[in-house]
């Protein structure tokens, strides 16, 4: 089918929308105009990730359209309703070298096959990286090639308990072929990245006083003629306090950084708490307007997390492996899934309490949040139903219902993607896969 | 003869002088000194700013002096002062303080100087090296060990094939196995081991290959310093770079694997400092793997070397800010690795307590002084509360140590104490043999008060004679003392000399540090044989190319030593990497050699030119030999003062060509290797080539007073004459009469120097 052809009302038909949506519709397609305008909307784009499949049937609601039902792992995001959008049946239809986890997480957002490789998983063939970029480089691209979108990084990437390796189970997001973009997984990294050195300027401040007096206390104890040097060195410490004291360029900013506390280390029990600074690092680089687009990635594909927060001690992937009729691996797994919707409420939330600056509405309203998940389910580590709920009004697409996508390749959602932000591809990652072209959600 | 021609008249007018003048004909030297030259060299000839600023002090004999007087001084007139008061004025200056330089050292004591670069780095490095184990070789196997395995699935490692030790990583396995029997398709290989380089410095490492891999170097945890395990299917070559003190071995492991990749094949090579990009060479690497070490990676502004060594005499902000953020990195460092330094976990109840003992230790080795309780109040204690995490506590305490005056400035304590204590002497004896701390075992004698007596402190400085620090740093101040430090690697024209690679430049200056080091270390040389080079270290390249005959087998370096003099060489100088580097691109130079030859084999003192001349071998006859060439452009008088020394020295080298060839003709014209040679004391020698260069050299103490000199600085970095203990004279007769090694020497001058001014307790 052409994709210039299809209009609205067959798009509709084709997923199966019944014409009682159409007002909202139309009332949503409203953002597309003010998208023509000179003072068009900023839009944003976040991809958070987390690993191991769902509990389908603690996850998916039964109801498709408004009134879908949230389900215990969803529940936490029932407050945003309305802002929500449940893309039900939509599969990773890329196959080709990989087992399904390297396959489900380096062809989320690339829609291409992986080279083959070295790298040998569970399953098939050994692979390498993929053979394209992701939907997220490629966005922020997009956005970076004109001038009233570019921003300072335009996209950052942020992990939480992201392990030191490199390979495709631990990379989501790719420059291009070959090309895996590093997370920072460390919320002291992704400050240093995005500030400067002002926290190591802070650590240094802090003990100035002490060198001074130290300084002063030793010039004291040798003779005269042998302070010269101490002298010029205390005059130096002196500079230096002012000049930390002044700190940086950071007076420019819309939005001072958020106060990290001292010494959380980089470990598994810190999760929970990496990533609420991550999250808290994320927002504060939008509102100061650093970047349109970021990836919080948890953990990996086959991530092996231990999640004793939740009173969950075995290892995260491991524990996904268990058949369904196991009780307790089931409990546990609906636990750790609805974690993560408890993270990303707070993600919502705090961009539905964050102003845009300089626009109006919130920056929910203009960011478009995707969780998502590198398989369909966990033991049986399949592609088909790769879930996806989307948050907050950035793309114009119709929010506050449920979807059936009618099976469809996942490379289709991603052009949908591109074309949101003014960027229409014929076709993203492999294009047979993009076949019939963007998806309407709007 | 050229030279002899120029001082007969001059010497025959000295002679006839001295016996026809009576006492009451002798011009005042005194008064004339007063009169034409005090304007521009001080009533003392202690110099005069913006004219000639130098005190006037030098080693020529008095001869020379009267006839350079003569012909140019004073410089706005040379007519105005000639022969016989030319003769009063220069046996005056002479006389008076011509050779006594003495009288013009204004830094007689110890200063207060900050740590070096490289004090800094080594001293950083050990303080971790405390905790974390000094990386030590005890086993000296060259290469790294391999671990071969077939690979399935998932399982890299499913079955060990073979191990064994591999003199360098360069394979190409093509579409087959290491091994007959190892499927080609799925294989592993896992090396380990060590690299110790000779220099510090920034190394790039690189690996090659189309497979997977990953490269450690010394980083043990976290990510890898090279990550390409996963395969592009394209040949790729993936560089770190890293900065290693020199002399200290660190761990390496490099991870390989080939699925189902066309082709395998795996290149390690690097490039050091000098900056050469190869193989990484058998020699630097060992079988066993040591720990790692901390080794501060910040850029750090250059020392001052205006005094020909690097002294921390001066503090600005860039040093300032490049050792804070030095200090800054090892805090995080230490924070990160708190159980590993303490030697303790998370769960542990004791936790608390070993972090803060840690923490004093560090303190006290860092301040190289046991701390007073206030002391260990302010610097640890007061660090520590409730509300911190013990990991923010120790980083505090570490930034604020490194910081410290206590730590930076490390004679500190001489200057305070006024009278040197076991403290003392520990950190001046770690600094001036190891450019670092006293380690644990110096701290223990102290705390037995064993650091007291003259037997005990000479054992310690024994012991630490033996370490690998003492070594390291002979070897930087050999780089220094060659040159070698600031020198690029010798290029030819390539037409000319096209087997003249950068590979075989690199081999010759390996070949000769190589030498060196096993002559003083190994072989425990004195400075006689020093000087006289024996043996060169060949390896097959050098040997094709200087056309002698190389054994097939040789050792793991692939360097054996060949006997200098049947190859037709004497002595360091005639070592092809000193000949190939102080030459021209496509001619050799007679003024490089002399310079680098009067300086270093002969002690001579020589100034800059005061005027530059450029050689530009086109202005002369193409048939023209060298030593024609260097003769006619050196012919003014201002030239000749120092090219007498120079070119006389220099010609002795001519039967070596530019790449250090030995050669007997120029064309079809014999060389003239013999030159006339005036030494310090006034006499005339004949030189006859290389050889007789280096009689001259044996016989006179000036130039082993000289070495010493020069390895004293670069020891203590102070000024000399600070040391009252050191008896410049003795050593240098001892030295030159061959009753000192040349590694007890080290000791030697270790030991006065860190023992000046202290009383020992017998």
């Amino acid at each position: 089918m052409n994709l210039n052809s299809i209009n609205r009302r067959t798009a509709l038909k084709n997923l199966g929308l019944s014409s009682l949506s159409l007002p909202i519709l139309s009332q949503s397609s409203s953002l597309f105009s003010a998208n023509a305008d000179k003072t068009a909307p900023k839009q944003r784009l976040i991809v958070m990730f987390s690993p191991n499949g769902t509990i389908p049937n603690h996850f998916w609601p039964n109801t498709i359209g408004e009134d879908f039902e949230h389900k215990t792992i969803l529940k936490p995001l029932e407050p945003f309703h309305d802002q929500l959008l449940i893309l039900r049946n939509l599969h990773n239809k890329v196959r080709g070298d990989g087992d399904n986890h390297m396959r489900g997480m380096s062809c989320l957002l690339t829609g291409i096959e992986l080279f083959p490789g070295n790298v040998m998983g569970g399953g098939n063939t050994p692979s390498g990286w993929p053979k394209g970029i992701s939907i997220d480089r490629e966005i922020s691209n997009h956005l970076q090639s004109q001038p009233h979108t570019r921003t300072r990084f335009g996209a950052l990437h942020f992990g939480v308990g992201v392990q030191d390796t490199a390979d495709p189970w631990t990379r989501m997001s790719y420059n291009g072929p070959n090309q895996p973009v590093t997370p920072l997984s460390d919320p002291y990294d992704a400050y240093r990245k995005i500030y400067g050195n002002v926290r190591d300027k802070k650590k240094v401040r802090s003990i100035l006083d002490d060198l001074k007096a130290d300084l002063q206390k030793v010039a004291n104890r040798l003779p005269e003629s042998d302070r010269k040097l101490l002298i010029e060195h205390s005059k130096l410490v002196q500079r230096m306090d002012r000049e930390y004291e002044a700190g940086s360029s950071l007076s420019n900013l819309s939005a001072p950084p958020p106060e990290l506390p001292e010494g959380i280390r980089n470990l598994n029990e810190n999760i929970p708490q990496l990533g609420r600074l991550q999250i808290d690092l994320l927002v504060n680089s939008f509102v100061n307007d650093f970047a349109r687009v970021a990836t919080l990635q948890y953990t990996k594909s086959v991530g092996q997390a231990k999640m004793k927060w939740l009173d969950v001690e075995d290892a995260h992937h491991t524990l996904s492996h268990e058949p369904d009729k196991n009780k307790d691996a089931h409990d546990k797994l609906v636990r750790i899934n609805t974690w993560f919707a408890e993270e990303l409420a707070y993600l919502l939330k705090k961009l539905e309490s964050t102003p845009e600056p300089g626009q109006k509405g919130s920056m929910l309203d203009h960011t478009l949040v995707i969780w998502t998940n590198e398989l369909g389910k966990g033991n049986n580590h399949t592609l088909d139903h790769i879930p996806f709920v989307l948050a907050g009004n950035g793309f114009g697409f119709r929010m506050g219902r449920s979807m059936s996508c009618e099976n469809v390749p996942h490379n289709r959602f991603l052009l949908s993607l591109a074309h949101a932000v003014g960027h229409p591809l014929k076709t993203f990652g492999n294009p047979k896969l993009s076949a019939g072209g963007p998806l309407i959600l709007g | 003869m050229f030279l002899w021609k120029y001082y007969r008249p001059l010497f025959l007018a000295l002679t006839f002088g001295a016996s026809s003048m009576g006492m009451a004909n002798t011009p005042d030297g005194k008064k004339l000194y007063t009169q034409h030259c005090a304007e521009c060299h001080g009533k003392k000839g202690e110099g005069v700013e913006d004219e000639y600023s130098k005190p006037l002090i030098g080693d020529w004999p008095v001869t020379k002096l009267i006839h350079y007087v003569d012909r140019t001084m004073p410089d706005y007139d040379p007519d105005l002062v000639k022969g016989k008061e030319a003769e009063a004025i220069s046996r005056f200056v002479f006389k008076t303080f011509y050779q006594k330089p003495e009288l013009f050292q204004k830094d007689s004591k110890i200063q207060l100087a900050r740590l070096t670069n490289r004090q800094f780095r080594q001293s950083v490095s050990d303080l971790f090296a405390q905790f974390m184990g000094t990386p030590k070789i005890d086993e000296y196997k060259a290469g790294l060990r391999g671990k071969y395995y077939n690979a399935e699935g998932m399982n890299k490692k499913k079955k060990m094939h073979s191990e064994r030790v591999d003199p360098k990583i360069a394979f190409d396995f093509g579409k087959k196995a290491p091994y007959q029997q190892m499927n080609p398709k799925k294989f592993s290989i896992y090396w380990e081991g060590s690299i110790l380089p000779r220099e510090s410095g920034w190394y790039e490492f690189f690996v090659k290959s189309p497979n997977g891999f990953a490269l450690r170097i010394n980083k043990l945890d976290g990510r890898p310093s090279i990550d390409e395990k996963v395969t592009a299917g394209v040949m790729r070559e993936s560089g770190t770079k890293i900065f290693l003190l020199g002399g200290r071995p660190y761990p390496l492991r490099l991870d390989y694997h080939k699925f189902d990749d066309p082709n395998a094949s795996i290149e390690l090579s690097w490039r050091t400092p000098v900056g050469q990009k190869e193989i990484i060479p058998t020699e630097f690497l060992f079988t066993k793997m040591v720990n790692q070490s901390y080794i501060p990676q910040q850029k750090l502004p250059p020392d001052d070397s205006s005094h020909g060594y690097q002294r921390g005499i001066q503090v600005d902000q860039s040093w300032d800010e490049a050792i804070t953020y030095a200090a800054l990195d090892a805090a995080q460092f230490a924070a990160e690795r708190i159980n590993q330094l303490a030697r303790t976990k998370d769960d542990d109840h004791q936790r608390k307590k070993k972090v803060m003992e840690i923490a004093t230790q560090f303190v006290r080795y860092a301040f190289r002084q046991k701390l007073s309780e206030e002391d260990a109040n302010f610097f640890i204690k007061s660090r520590f509360n409730d509300q911190t995490p013990l990991h923010v506590s120790i980083e505090k305490i570490v930034l604020m140590t490194l910081k410290s005056p206590r730590f930076l400035y490390p004679e500190w304590q001489a200057l305070e104490k006024k009278k040197a204590d076991s403290y003392v002497v520990a950190t001046r004896l770690a600094l001036y043999m190891w450019d670092s701390i006293p380690d644990n075992h110096m701290h223990k004698q102290i705390d037995v008060d064993h650091f007291r007596n003259k037997g005990h402190i000479e054992s310690q400085a024994k012991r630490m004679l033996q370490d690998p620090r003492s070594k390291a740093k002979f070897n930087d101040f050999m780089l220094h003392w060659l040159e070698m430090k600031t020198k690029e690697l010798p290029s030819k024209n390539t037409q000319r000399y096209s087997n003249f690679t950068p590979a075989l430049a690199l081999d010759l200056r390996r070949s000769l540090f190589r030498g060196i080091e096993k002559a003083i270390w190994e072989q425990n040389v004195d400075w006689h044989n020093f000087i006289s080079m024996p043996s060169i270290q060949f390896n097959d390249r050098m040997a094709n190319y200087y056309g002698l005959p190389f054994p097939t087998e040789t050792n793991t370096s692939g360097f054996i030593p060949l006997k200098s003099q049947k190859m037709g060489r004497v002595g360091l100088h005639t070592h092809p990497y000193i000949l190939a580097s102080h030459s021209y691109a496509e001619e050799s130079s007679p003024i490089h050699r002399g310079v680098f030859v009067s300086r270093k084999i002969l002690g001579r003192t020589l100034r800059p030119p005061k005027e530059a001349v450029s050689f530009s071998n086109a202005d002369y006859d193409p048939n023209w030999t060298m030593r024609q060439k260097v003769t006619a452009l050196t012919k003014p008088a201002n030239c000749m003062s120092c090219h007498d020394l120079i070119n006389a020295t220099g010609f002795t080298l001519e039967g070596f060509d530019t790449t250090g060839r030995t050669r007997t003709n120029l064309g079809t014209k014999p060389l003239n290797l013999a030159t006339e040679y005036l030494d310090e004391n006034g006499n005339q020698r004949k030189l006859d080539g290389a050889k007789g260069l280096l009689q001259e050299a044996l016989k006179s103490t000036r130039s082993s007073k000289y070495f010493i000199e020069e390895l004293c600085k670069h020891l203590a970095k102070q000024p000399i004459q600070s040391y009252s203990d050191i008896n410049f004279l003795e050593l240098s007769k001892m030295l030159s009469s061959r009753k000192l090694t040349i590694k007890d020497l080290y000791l030697k001058i270790a030991m006065q120097a860190a023992t000046d001014d202290f009383v020992f307790n017998n």
